[in-house]
């Protein structure tokens, strides 16, 4: 474990060194993972030459202790975008399922601005908490802004993952879609989630995630339909001060609930939460504080969707 | 070859040639240059709710209560010298499953327009059915086909091939007039180690006031036993009638109307009604659906299933069902 580690903390330096040796002949970028969004901390470097661009990150998770590290390359050539990369990594596709360790190839069709189809296989373990299950799965991703004015969050998305465990054989399928609707400068944003068990690889969704102010692991599912209304008002729209301009107030109420796979529907249980708080809105950047009150009347300040009391 | 015989080397074979397929399209896509290949795919994604009839034992439920499908279509067509090329993978993902549902050669050989390959061949002017194309509907078959075209009359000549119990040939002779067409066809049918013989016509008629008939008659031999049908389509300044009444093993009336959208309304709505004229059985689809986004297509469809008491329809583990679907092109 401990050679495993140093391998990882190796990598970085190499990194490191090549950012800060980087002389200008080739575009060398560095990006910092700051735990905003998920509870990771650490870095990105890429290195582009010519149509391909090799990248590297390395990352702990908060929550865990993990360290993280994966190696990437990719290949561009418009409007396609071929890319392989093998590491112990985040996991995005399967819900449930947030570390992969594996290799990943996938082909992006990026269509226009802000719209864009990946696919692509995935042959490694899938890990949840401490619990560990060999895969092979295809994916799809597709994404696509249908407001111009809104954050990147916003937009329409359509995961689905299907695959097949290794032990088993079984299959198993997920699929997300999120549909938004904007009305003046109010936001709805429905959303809808299936998956297929297995009995080794069993995609869940938490309803925390889903709908704001429950704990996580406290409601989950294997199915589920939510809404989420939202209004923003721009406080200072005329200030001349840094950052003051950019700060909105947001109000906001979501609903909705999951299913367990043994529940039939006239079971589902609706859960609700009302919330307010700060927005400083950056462009695709977005850092958010917010106050959560659920159904039960429980109380939760988040701060970029984390909980921090 | 080795790799097909085992499953797991099958399913690599078909991931790397969707990811083929999916490459070069896209490159070809992206050259936008007249008589490259044509590149275009559909993703189709449903969450759907049956509401199944009470008292139903668990064990006997036919459906799952909820369910959700996802499928990814990609099409490639194209030129290659004077061959039309046409290719179009489907990916169920619910299954796990890819399949290549047209894979298809094409020219012409002097006034003959002959064409190769697999796809689904069906034929006809009905809307809920099709009284003399032979074979399964939207399914796929390894067939042949050769089009002479002399206007105003043409022959078909076909024979397709699903395995050795099911497959049919057929020739269709055809007429075309100023407001109308009309067709003969005589097919040769083989299914469960048995041939039959068909023959029957096929005719529609344009009136020119938004009103179109058409219809078909088709006798089987040895048994005669026919299948019929007689329809028209009428398309008002709002909404848009169908009505057709077909006679296959059953009497059906089938009818719609529906709403398409306009210039101010991106709305598209409709309703369809199968009657089953020997039972009383009754089906009925409602559908809504919103065209604003000319890639992104949501829509809502209700299914219900009733009539009368001890009717097919009726018996239908179904009571209704709800479907939320979203139709992505690129």
């Amino acid at each position: 474990m401990g050679r495993k580690k140093s391998k990882k903390v190796l990598i970085f330096l190499i990194t490191l060194a090549l950012t800060v040796i980087n002389d200008g002949a080739v575009a060398a970028e560095f990006y910092p993972l700051i735990p905003l969004d998920s509870s990771l901390v650490g870095v990105e470097y890429e290195y582009q030459v010519a149509d391909f661009t090799p990248r590297l990150g390395i990352a702990c998770d908060l929550e865990t202790k993990n360290i993280l590290s994966y190696v990437s390359f990719s290949y561009q050539t418009a409007p396609l975008v071929w890319s392989l990369s093998y590491g112990h990594w985040t996991h995005q596709y399967v819900p449930g399922y947030h570390y992969q360790q594996g290799i990943t190839s996938s082909l992006c069709y990026q269509i226009e601005s802000e719209h864009s189809l990946t696919g692509g296989i995935f042959g490694g373990t899938l890990q949840r908490n401490e619990e560990k299950i060999r895969t092979g799965l295809i994916f799809l991703d597709y994404k696509k802004r249908l407001y111009f004015d809104w954050d990147r969050e916003i937009k329409l998305h359509l995961i689905t993952v299907a695959g097949k465990t290794r032990e088993s054989g079984n299959s198993y399928y997920a699929t997300e879609l999120e549909l938004p609707i904007i009305m003046g400068s109010f936001k709805i944003k429905p959303w809808l989630g299936y998956s297929k068990q297995t009995r080794l690889l069993a995609p869940y969704y938490d309803l925390r995630n889903l709908v704001r102010g429950y704990q996580r692991d406290e409601i989950l599912g294997n199915r589920g339909f939510t809404i989420s209304f939202e209004q923003q008002w721009t406080l200072f729209p005329y200030s001349s001060l840094p950052f003051l301009e950019l700060l909105n107030a947001v109000v906001f109420t979501d609903a909705g609930g999951v299913l367990k796979s043994n529940q039939k529907a006239e079971e589902f249980e609706l859960y609700k939460s009302i919330g307010a708080g700060l927005a400083l809105k950056m462009g695709e950047f977005e850092i958010r504080l917010e106050k959560v009150y659920n159904r039960w009347g429980e109380g939760q300040i988040l701060f970029g969707g984390m909980c921090i009391n | 070859m080795r790799i097909f015989r085992s499953r797991v080397g099958l399913k690599i074979f078909q991931v790397a040639l969707c990811l083929a397929l999916t490459g070069g399209g896209l490159l070809a896509a992206g050259s936008r240059v007249i008589g490259k290949p044509n590149f275009s795919g559909r993703i189709n994604t449903e969450f759907i709710y049956h509401q199944l009839s009470e008292g139903l034992p668990t064990l006997q439920q036919p459906l799952p209560e909820t369910e959700s499908t996802t499928d990814l279509q990609l099409s490639l067509s194209g030129y290659t010298g004077a061959c039309r090329y046409e290719l179009q993978v489907t990916g169920y993902f619910h299954e796990l499953l890819f399949e290549t549902n047209q894979a298809t050669v094409s020219s012409f050989f002097g006034p003959v327009l002959w064409e190769f390959g697999k796809k689904d061949w069906a034929w006809g002017k009905g809307l809920a059915f099709i009284p003399n194309y032979p074979l399964t509907q939207e399914a796929v078959y390894w067939g042949f086909e050769n089009r002479i075209i002399l206007s105003p009359f043409s022959l078909v000549a076909g024979v397709v091939r699903k395995n050795s119990q099911a497959g049919a040939g057929w020739l269709r002779a055809g007429k075309m007039f100023e407001t109308s067409d009309w067709e003969t066809i005589v097919s040769y049918v083989w299914r469960d180690e048995r041939c039959y013989w068909q023959g029957g016509t096929e005719f529609s008629w344009d009136f020119l006031n938004g009103l179109c008939l058409h219809g078909g008659v088709n006798i089987e031999f040895p048994e005669r036993t026919g299948k019929y049908l007689l329809g028209g389509v009428y398309t008002g300044g709002i909404f848009t009638y169908i009505m057709e009444y077909y006679y296959a093993k059953n009497h059906y009336l089938f009818a719609g109307l529906s709403r398409e959208p306009g210039l101010f309304s991106r709305w598209q709505w409709g309703i369809k009604e199968l009657f089953s004229l020997g039972d009383g059985g009754m089906i009925t689809i409602l559908n809504l659906k919103y065209l604003k986004d000319r890639t992104v297509t949501p829509e809502i469809i209700i299914t219900t299933y009733g009539g009368g008491k001890g009717s097919e329809t009726q018996k239908n583990p179904v009571e209704w069902e709800c479907v939320m679907r979203l139709e992505v092109k690129f």
